[in-house]
């Protein structure tokens, strides 16, 4: 029997089991269609780039968030740099019981906080904020998300450093919405999200109603 | 069978060791004991609380501490365990159980100033008495202190004689009263049918078990288990992985110790002696646990950013353990393994952090948005989050506490820019009771397309308060 060459070289004879990634929509059509895997990958570490605080950088992570936080996975929040607004959170449908926040005392308990909640698999999702990352400490922590399948978001200065993660965002105000400029394999046309506060709103409101 | 009961009447007042004189306990609106000097007053239990001030002024009227009450009946049940080995705990006090012939002392008299004794000691005092059934020694305990009844005595004619006021069912006995029902033994010569649909199927058990027709079922008391070991090394430990290694066997220990008693427990204290100094470090797990080496990879990550203090040669490992309370598993459970991964995380990560870096975040029902949302301890049981509707028009990041304002030209600047305000202006006016605030909120439009919360008081002064994020 002549097994075909391109059977031999799919892995499927070695036993390979094949990946399933999952993706979760972000919520925003424009931006799922300008992602690569067409929404927040599972086992990925995301890098956030914000111009500002206040331009709704956490309102685009939110209807994703939600969603993972369902069916008993743990949101892990690692050194944000605000007080998270309780009702808010519930607006946005997050279960509170499921939030863990975790504030670090040096960089070291904020990498190490931020690897064992990545590894963790009773957690949905973790997001953290870092003032300074170093290449190998970023792609330790992105091969954790890798190895457990988190999703995990990850807030840096805007900063003119190459590329580490495998997708980043930057995230711009613009008068009309935020501006997304995804840079990553297969990386599309900036996508803007025109007014992403009216738009969570609506949906905050629209939610409410319906539960 | 003889069984011997003590009764504690003002147990309230026992529960709380340093209290002033005149002093009463309330259960919110009745009173519930109250001391000498208050009773000299006028002052009796079941009188209404708000009275009790106008009788005596300088009254200290405190609400009732239920848990403390708890450790003085178990501290109750530890003395009469010395005596025998079935004790159960009641209401205002605690009975133990004797066989006829055979007591440590041989004569139940001598077994009865012996407790007294230490009761007074230990500053419980009560009542106690005798009787070859719990309910009557009970009943005795109250109504004829002292007495001492055996199977050889004529009880049941005694118990027949006592009054029905002290029935534990003071709603029965005053409806007996009425009756014109004065004795027990009139109350039991009654038509039982009749009895069980006026005073219900409890006064009924209570008669049967009263008479020793019925069993005495209760659920014996067990002094808690304390694991407790010291290690003394003859070398002092420098280094955190020595440590670990010499707490293998204490650990192991305490694992057989909780298999043994079939018990659980979420909490180690270790002190560490060395060089005239020592240093106790606790360690919390979220669910309690049957095995001691959990606590292992804790000590691990406690000890891995510092340094052992000094040099250690006296570990003191110590740990309460409480009886394992669940008796089946559910077979399908689900989620039950993620819990538990879950659990772990978070115990890794008290034990690095500190409890007080790994919070919990609920909604308290206020409208001051710094007081809404509080981050507490992961740790701290029981707070119950707030589950109302949320205005969809508020900001998530949150400035606390608020950043004041720069004011120029009239208007608000940040960051030495002038601030547009979009919405507004929502007013919010509360906390009369603690800090009041009168603020009216505003969204207000920063350049680069920022969105802030801010808020101006009634003395024109601008704050931030938050972060449209």
């Amino acid at each position: 029997m002549h097994l075909t060459p391109a059977l031999l070289q799919a892995g499927v004879t070695r036993g390979v089991p094949a990946r399933v990634l999952q993706v979760q929509s972000t919520g925003f059509a424009d931006l799922d269609a300008c992602l690569p895997d067409h929404g927040w990958p599972q086992g990925t570490l995301v890098e956030l780039q914000a111009a500002g605080s206040g331009i709704g950088e956490l309102q685009l992570l939110m209807p994703a968030l939600a969603r993972l936080g369902e069916d008993r996975g743990h949101l892990v929040w690692v050194a944000p740099p605000y007080r998270l607004s309780a009702p808010m959170l519930v607006a946005h449908r997050i279960t509170l019981e499921r939030v863990l926040i975790v504030h670090p005392k040096t960089h070291k308990e904020a990498l190490w906080s931020v690897h064992e909640a990545l590894s963790n698999a009773s957690v949905g999702a973790v997001i953290c904020w870092f003032p300074d990352i170093r290449h190998s400490e970023f792609r330790a922590l992105a091969r954790a998300a890798e190895k457990s399948g988190r999703w995990g978001f990850c807030f840096l200065p805007m900063a003119t450093s190459p590329r580490i993660a495998r997708l980043r965002l930057v995230l711009r105000s613009l008068s009309r919405g935020l501006r997304v400029d995804v840079e990553g394999p297969r990386a599309r046309t900036p996508v803007v999200i025109a007014d992403i506060h009216r738009q969570v709103a609506a949906s905050c409101r629209n939610g409410s109603r319906g539960g | 069978m003889l069984w011997l009961a003590v009764v504690v009447p003002d147990l309230p007042l026992l529960a709380f060791p340093d209290r002033p004189s005149p002093f009463a306990v309330t259960d919110g609106r009745r009173l519930v004991a109250c001391d000498d000097k208050a009773g000299a007053c006028g002052l009796h239990p079941g009188m209404p609380a708000t009275e009790s001030g106008v009788l005596c002024p300088d009254l200290c009227l405190r609400d009732r501490d239920e848990v403390a009450e708890g450790r003085v009946l178990s501290r109750l049940a530890s003395i009469l365990y010395r005596a025998s080995p079935r004790v159960g705990v009641r209401p205002h006090g605690a009975v133990a159980q004797f066989t006829d012939q055979v007591t440590p002392f041989r004569d139940i008299r001598r077994v009865m100033d012996d407790l007294r004794g230490r009761l007074r000691e230990a500053g419980i005092g009560g009542t106690m008495a005798c009787a070859p059934t719990a309910e009557a020694a009970l009943l005795c305990a109250v109504a004829e202190p002292g007495c001492i009844l055996t199977g050889r005595d004529k009880w049941r004619e005694f118990v027949a004689g006592l009054p029905v006021s002290c029935l534990p069912f003071p709603g029965s006995a005053a409806q007996l009263d009425e009756l014109r029902i004065r004795t027990l033994g009139e109350c039991m010569a009654l038509p039982r049918a009749g009895r069980m649909r006026r005073f219900g199927a409890g006064m009924e058990a209570f008669f049967g078990r009263l008479v020793g027709e019925r069993p005495e079922v209760f659920v014996s008391w067990q002094p808690p288990i304390v694991f407790s070991r010291r290690v003394r090394l003859s070398y002092a430990l420098d280094n955190e992985e020595a440590l670990l290694f010499a707490l293998r066997r204490p650990l192991a220990h305490l694992t057989d110790t909780l298999r043994r008693h079939d018990a659980m427990t979420d909490r180690l204290t270790l002190a560490l002696t060395g060089d005239g100094q020592t240093q106790t470090q606790v360690f919390c797990l979220t669910a309690p646990v049957r095995r001691g080496e959990v606590f292992l990879p804790l000590v691990r990550e406690r000890f891995r950013d510092r340094t052992l203090p000094f040099a250690v040669s006296d570990v003191h490992v110590r740990c309460d353990c409480a009886q394992a309370r669940e008796g089946t598993l559910a077979l399908w459970a689900e989620g039950g393994a993620r819990a538990e991964e879950w659990g772990v995380l978070v115990d890794r990560l008290q034990a690095r952090l500190g409890s007080s870096s790994v919070c919990a975040l609920r909604w308290h029902a206020d409208h001051r948005p710094e007081r809404a949302t509080r981050e507490l301890p992961w740790a701290s049981p029981g707070h119950v989050s707030f589950g109302g509707m949320a205005e969809a028009n508020h900001p998530l990041w949150l400035v606390d506490p608020p950043e004041a304002l720069v004011v120029a030209h009239g208007g608000p600047r940040w960051q030495g820019r002038p601030l547009a305000c979009l919405e507004g202006p929502e007013r919010i006016e509360s906390g009369w009771w603690d800090e009041a605030v009168v603020r009216e909120y505003f969204v207000a439009h920063a350049g680069q397309g920022q969105r802030l919360w801010i808020f101006r008081t009634p003395g024109n002064e601008w704050f931030l308060q938050g972060y449209f994020a």
